[in-house]
């Protein structure tokens, strides 16, 4: 419950909770997606949802379904809000409008507070049976594709407010849109302490040494982590330092790019016995903790990226991550300061010598990194924002006027 | 409690019956303003339309990041660190919202730092994609966050425990609402001690992180608590 959190988040989140809870509290939230497993949505409302009700909030989550015709459709806006070339027909937004609209009749979507995340169930707001309504888009949306824009664009507007992660990632006109960047839980088993015994366990199941510098990126198998940019950097830095490197990432057997990267990644490696291509099942929470944790340097090399909570995780554990100037990783790391920022290659693979040559550079800068991730990116804060907005839009202005509690 | 400190002065602080210090907090709830700067000239013509509260924001907030002291606000940063304008960054740096305290005065100033620098380097480069400077501003929240200080000894306690957001709060952000810090106004008007005054007053907000204000505000109350002022309290 949210005083588990007391020692771990600053006290004035704890407290703004419990201010925004006083006002909140016997009142109803409901949180809509399209899945219930996989992905960082659900991963935050599993661990966010039973918080809030332990605030006096009754919170619900529905999952919409849909055809396979309609993910496809999905994925595809998905993809051409990242600013990929995407053609769309009539029949798609008829099909996306139309399943909603199915679903709104077998849902029930009576709340005082209705959280829509991302486009798959946008269109539910022609639907609204009373309630603030909010629409919470996770995706990169900084080079949206005209008609995609538009088409979402119209749901949009009939909202009360917009979040979005990344302040740059706000392009649909008409609603108040305010940044809120996603979070990790610091008790959940990806992040929690872990003994040195349940460390070393896990390397010795993967075959890793324990003994020698770890460098580590965990990340989907996807050309946007630029996987094989990493390994490039690691040869970069092996020509100097002793060290290994470690590519994690969950199981993409769903999808058919994934497997290619995948196995460009082991090609690329080339049997190099110092690099360890780990494919993860997805509940390896766990297994992921304990590599981060055992890691001397994390890379999050990045080309492309939403947030990059991979970076959070990282910088809680005390770690220097070195993370590609992209998306969400500066906000995360300040360069120089709370990680460093890199543009190429070459630059991951100094400044890793660096870190790997400087103890006391990478201890400050890991130090540094974990006390920035409790001030700003821990689920406290996640939920303080939520349950604001909440209390903002019941207050009827968006205007910057001071709120008193 | 400080042991000794309250037997020295927080009695007689009490029995003057002076209104205690609340400590407060303030967290913004950040908004987008739908402006976007890609080059100096468009961040020129951003800050004539855009509402004060933005303006202000971006002054402003900076200081609670507690990481970057080479640059004082958010202009500032963009400026040296995504258009490499080092001459400009530096001249924005100086601006004082504090000093100005009013959005159109703020305004002002930056503009006619940008024009100065415009006339003097009238073709800079634009920020690469992905890079521009996004307009936010802010809905802030502010609540007690339930402790008092009776008299300078319970307030060099608090002082210890608050969040940095409180420090903040009190030090920076009383700046831009009556011009000037928190704590020394309370001592000023509370307790008149004004030799402590002047020397809360003379910590500079633009070279410290809000650790290293802490850290200031705790040794001066400590050293007026022990009577070790050369020449005022003691």
């Amino acid at each position: 419950m949210i005083t588990n959190y007391a020692g771990i988040s600053p006290k004035t989140d704890l407290q703004l909770i419990e201010r925004l809870a006083a006002v909140l509290s016997g009142r109803s939230m409901l949180h809509v997606n399209s899945t219930r497993a996989g992905g960082g949505v659900a991963e935050i409302l599993h661990r966010m949802m039973p918080l809030i009700q332990s605030l006096g909030i009754t919170v619900r989550w529905e999952v919409i379904s849909g055809d396979e015709y309609f993910f496809e459709i999905t994925k595809k806006f998905h993809n051409a809000l990242q600013g990929t070339a995407v053609e769309f027909h009539d029949d798609m937004w008829e099909h996306h409008v139309a399943v909603n609209t199915a679903n709104a009749s077998s849902l029930d979507l009576e709340a005082d507070a209705v959280w829509i995340h991302d486009p798959q169930p946008a269109p539910l707001i022609a639907h609204r049976r009373g309630g603030l309504w909010v629409w919470r888009c996770h995706i990169d949306a900084s080079e949206p594709q005209a008609d995609v824009l538009h088409h979402l664009a119209s749901f949009c507007r009939n909202y009360d407010a917009s979040i979005f992660s990344v302040a740059r990632y706000a392009r649909f006109p008409g609603v108040p849109a305010f940044v809120i960047p996603p979070s990790i839980d610091p008790l959940s088993d990806k992040n929690r302490e872990l003994s040195a015994g349940e460390i070393a366990a896990t390397l010795q199941q993967f075959g890793i040494p324990p003994d020698r510098p770890m460098l580590l990126q965990v990340s989907r198998f996807d050309r946007f982590k630029d996987p094989l940019g990493v390994i490039e950097a690691y040869r970069l830095i092996k020509k100097y330092n002793d060290c290994i490197l470690v590519l994690a990432g969950s199981s993409a057997t769903d999808d058919p790019e994934g497997e290619q990267v995948l196995q460009e990644v082991h090609q690329h490696a080339a049997g190099d016995p110092d690099i360890f291509i780990l494919l993860l099942p997805s509940a390896s929470d766990h297994a992921i903790n304990a590599l981060q944790r055992a890691a001397t340097v994390v890379l999050q090399k990045s080309i492309r990226e939403g947030f990059g909570l991979t970076v959070s995780e990282a910088m809680w554990k005390g770690k220097p991550v070195i993370g590609g100037a992209t998306g969400g990783i500066p906000l995360q790391i300040i360069d120089g300061q709370t990680g460093v920022l890199v543009h190429t290659i070459e630059g991951a693979a100094f400044r890793a010598r660096q870190l790997l040559n400087n103890a006391d550079m990478a201890h400050r800068m890991g130090r540094q990194a974990r006390e920035y991730v409790r001030t700003n990116f821990l689920i406290t804060r996640q939920i303080r924002d939520y349950l604001a907005l909440w209390a903002v839009l019941m207050r009827g202005s968006t205007s910057p006027e001071e709120f008193v509690l | 409690m400080v042991p000794g400190f309250d037997a020295l002065h927080g009695e007689q602080d009490m029995l003057r019956d002076v209104p205690p210090f609340e400590f407060r907090a303030c967290m913004p709830l950040v908004m987008t303003t739908g402006r976007e700067a890609r080059s100096i000239r468009e961040l020129r013509e951003h800050l004539q339309q855009a509402g004060g509260a933005s303006i202000m924001y971006h002054m402003h907030h900076f200081f609670i990041k507690s990481h970057l002291l080479e640059y004082s606000n958010d202009f500032a940063r963009w400026v040296g660190e995504k258009l490499e304008e080092h001459i400009l960054a530096e001249r924005l740096s100086v601006i004082d919202p504090y000093l100005c305290r009013q959005p159109e005065a703020v305004r002002e100033a930056l503009i006619q730092t940008l024009d100065r620098h415009l006339q003097e380097f009238p073709e800079p480069r634009p920020a690469i994609p992905g890079e521009e400077f996004e307009f936010l501003e802010a809905i802030p929240l502010t609540f007690s966050i339930g402790i008092v200080a009776k008299n300078l000894a319970e307030l060099a306690v608090a002082l210890k425990y608050v969040d940095a957001v409180s420090v903040y709060y009190h030090f920076y952000e009383a700046r831009l609402r009556h011009g000037s810090g928190d704590f020394a106004r309370w001592i000023e008007e509370q307790l008149g001690e004004q030799e402590l005054v002047k020397r809360l007053r003379s910590i500079d907000p633009f070279v410290h992180t809000v650790e290293g204000v802490r850290a200031r505000i705790l040794e001066y109350l400590e050293v007026h608590l022990s009577g070790t002022f050369s020449g005022g309290h003691a």
